[in-house]
């Protein structure tokens, strides 16, 4: 498929009062996103998911390299507000300007030269789509949390864009409203076409919703999800098998069919060279008692997290580090395990992703 | 004796008495004036500094910070030393005029009106303004939205400029001289009263003052309310 974005070595830095310490939030050495994908961004706070997001939306101008929209490099050609129009961007902090609904969906209609008469009609026209046109003419602070999303949400809609750039669309919001907003997102993708990329720390919705994941850590992209992210170096060992040492304490004895196919091959070359490692929280398989065999880990339930029919549950490790592990709620209720109880981890084939190399 | 002032005082509010009412009525114009004129200048240049980043941005807002609480007889008298006769600006003749309590009034609440402006732009600038872009706004557009956004606070700003103005002694007394049917305003004719023993007078003055900052408060709520989220 076309590219609708090309980000070529990208690098965004925030500025201190000493040019040393600038901070560099991102570094894409290169990501496309195809024309028509959803692609999820996850990553936990501060990996730099919503300044990968502003870099998408041209609000802000990276430091290095070139973001390419359908093939222009739009801020050499000198485009951003052109490209603002076709890529808004629902921003995690929801901030509706002081007026009503429809006025508020108006704006970026009115603000891209739109006659207001046109403006209200389709401004109208969105507000049904979304189920808000009871809400049209309700001043913005009279909107709970999640009707002040939806409406943040139908402002862009509004516009009718061909990316649509969403940072934590359900953040904050309750689950029936964050159901209507992920429903709205679908339904769109579906109809349109339209490109979304999604920035969400809640890695169940990223798969729920797209179509290809990219983990951000550091400011820096990996394809693929990641639960359990480490930084550390490997070593082989006699046995065949490679001993992790994390940077953060965390000691693992990895049998080789615990790592991704392709990346196994790869470990054996990485002896001694720092490397990002993901343990796929899906494919970490948890049971009571001791860790007998050397490859697994042992430790105690911290706390248990229950989304539908699934568990997310956060081991504690002797050496004080977490892992987390998810299982259906089925499993976790037949196994009988309870918060505080010992359990002991098994790395399954293929939960172990070395993700990237170096600093 | 308390009973008979109270009634006097009352009595000279109910009956407009021209004295207290001519006081008022400069009081106010004095206020109006000096907070449209203090307004021109002090808002534009709170919009800049609230809506841009530049090197001493902070050192300006603490400047302006302790400008708020600057005493209004230092105010007064530094501008009498501009406009006495033998100063820079004396042959202008503004000394013991009412243009002349004007200036030190609007140099008394520019600070103040600008402070708040920054303030109001400051509290949620950043956010709107990225929305705005956000949703295709060009950079001009962005910086009005910030603007028409910050409303209520800029409004709550030329509020309490006025309120300030109104209800100020020293500036008036220094660069007005105290002149009875010219340069006299509410403040400076209660403690002139006081001063003489014609307490119903003072009263009258008195009650009208708490009623002018009675309404000025009430509408700083209003607007105030009016930009909450």
């Amino acid at each position: 498929m076309k590219p609708r974005y090309r980000l070529e070595n990208v690098v965004r830095r925030y500025r201190t009062a000493h040019p040393a310490r600038h901070i560099e939030a991102l570094r894409v050495p290169a990501l496309e996103v195809a024309a028509g994908e959803i692609l999820g961004v996850v990553g936990p706070n501060g990996s730099g998911k919503s300044t990968l997001l502003e870099t998408l939306a041209f609000l802000t101008r990276p430091d290095q390299g070139r973001v390419l929209l359908d093939g222009i490099d739009v801020w050499a050609a000198r485009q951003s507000l052109n490209a603002r129009r076709r890529c808004p961007m629902l921003l995690q902090h929801t901030v509706l300007f002081q007026t009503t609904v429809l006025k508020n969906v108006m704006y970026g209609l009115r603000a891209a030269g739109m006659r207001r008469r046109q403006a209200q009609e389709r401004a109208e026209h969105v507000l049904r789509e979304v189920h808000l046109d009871g809400l049209a003419q309700r001043m913005h602070r009279e909107l709970s949390g999640g009707e002040r999303r939806r409406v943040a949400l139908a402002r862009l809609l509004a516009l009718e864009p061909d990316v649509m750039l969403l940072d934590e669309p359900t953040a904050h919001v309750d689950q029936a409203n964050a159901q209507l907003i992920e429903a709205t997102v679908q339904h769109l993708h579906e109809t349109t076409g339209m490109t979304v990329i999604l920035a969400s720390h809640d890695l169940r919705q990223a798969r729920r919703l797209a179509d290809r994941i990219v983990t951000l850590l550091d400011g820096r992209p990996y394809d693929g999800t990641m639960d359990n992210a480490f930084t550390g170096t490997f070593r082989m060992k006699g046995d065949g098998s490679f001993a992790f040492h994390g940077e953060n304490g965390l000691m693992l004895q990895v049998a080789p069919q615990a790592i991704v196919s392709g990346d196994s091959d790869r470990t054996a070359t990485l002896t001694d060279a720092t490397v990002h490692i993901a343990l796929d929280a899906d494919r970490l398989l948890i049971r009571p008692g001791t860790a007998d065999n050397a490859c697994d880990v042992g430790g105690t339930i911290d706390s248990v997290h229950r989304c539908e029919d699934r568990c997310r549950v956060t081991v504690r490790l002797a050496s004080g580090q977490e892992l987390h592990a998810t299982l259906p709620q089925s499993d976790y209720l037949r196994c009988g395990l309870n918060v505080g109880a010992r359990v002991c981890l098994q790395l399954t084939a293929g939960s172990l992703r070395v993700i990237g190399m170096g600093q | 004796m308390f009973d008979d002032v109270l009634r006097n005082a009352w009595h000279l509010v109910v009956t407009f008495d021209p004295d207290v009412f001519g006081y008022a009525v400069r009081s106010l114009t004095i206020a109006t004036v000096s907070t449209l004129v203090a307004g021109v200048v002090g808002i534009p240049a709170g919009i800049l500094i609230g809506q841009h980043d530049f090197a001493g941005k902070r050192a300006v807002v603490t400047i302006l910070n302790t400008l708020l609480a600057l005493p209004t007889v230092v105010v007064g008298l530094t501008v009498y030393m501009f406009v006495s006769r033998q100063g820079p600006l004396g042959h202008l003749e503004l000394l013991f005029t009412v243009p002349g309590i004007i200036i030190g009034e609007v140099l008394l609440i520019i600070p103040l009106i600008t402070a708040l402006t920054v303030a109001a732009m400051s509290r949620t600038g950043r956010d709107v303004r990225k929305t705005a872009l956000a949703l295709g706004a060009s950079s001009r557009r962005a910086h009005w939205t910030v603007i028409c956004e910050s409303r209520f606070g800029i409004l709550a700003a030329i509020i309490a400029a006025f309120g300030r103005v109104v209800s100020e002694v020293g500036v008036a007394t220094i660069l007005g001289g105290n002149i009875d049917r010219f340069t006299r305003t509410m403040t400076t004719a209660l403690v002139r009263y006081v001063d003489m023993g014609e307490f119903a007078l003072a009263l009258a003055l008195g009650m009208l003052l708490l009623t002018i900052s009675l309404s000025i408060n009430i509408l700083f709520q209003f607007v105030q309310g009016g930009g909450q989220e």
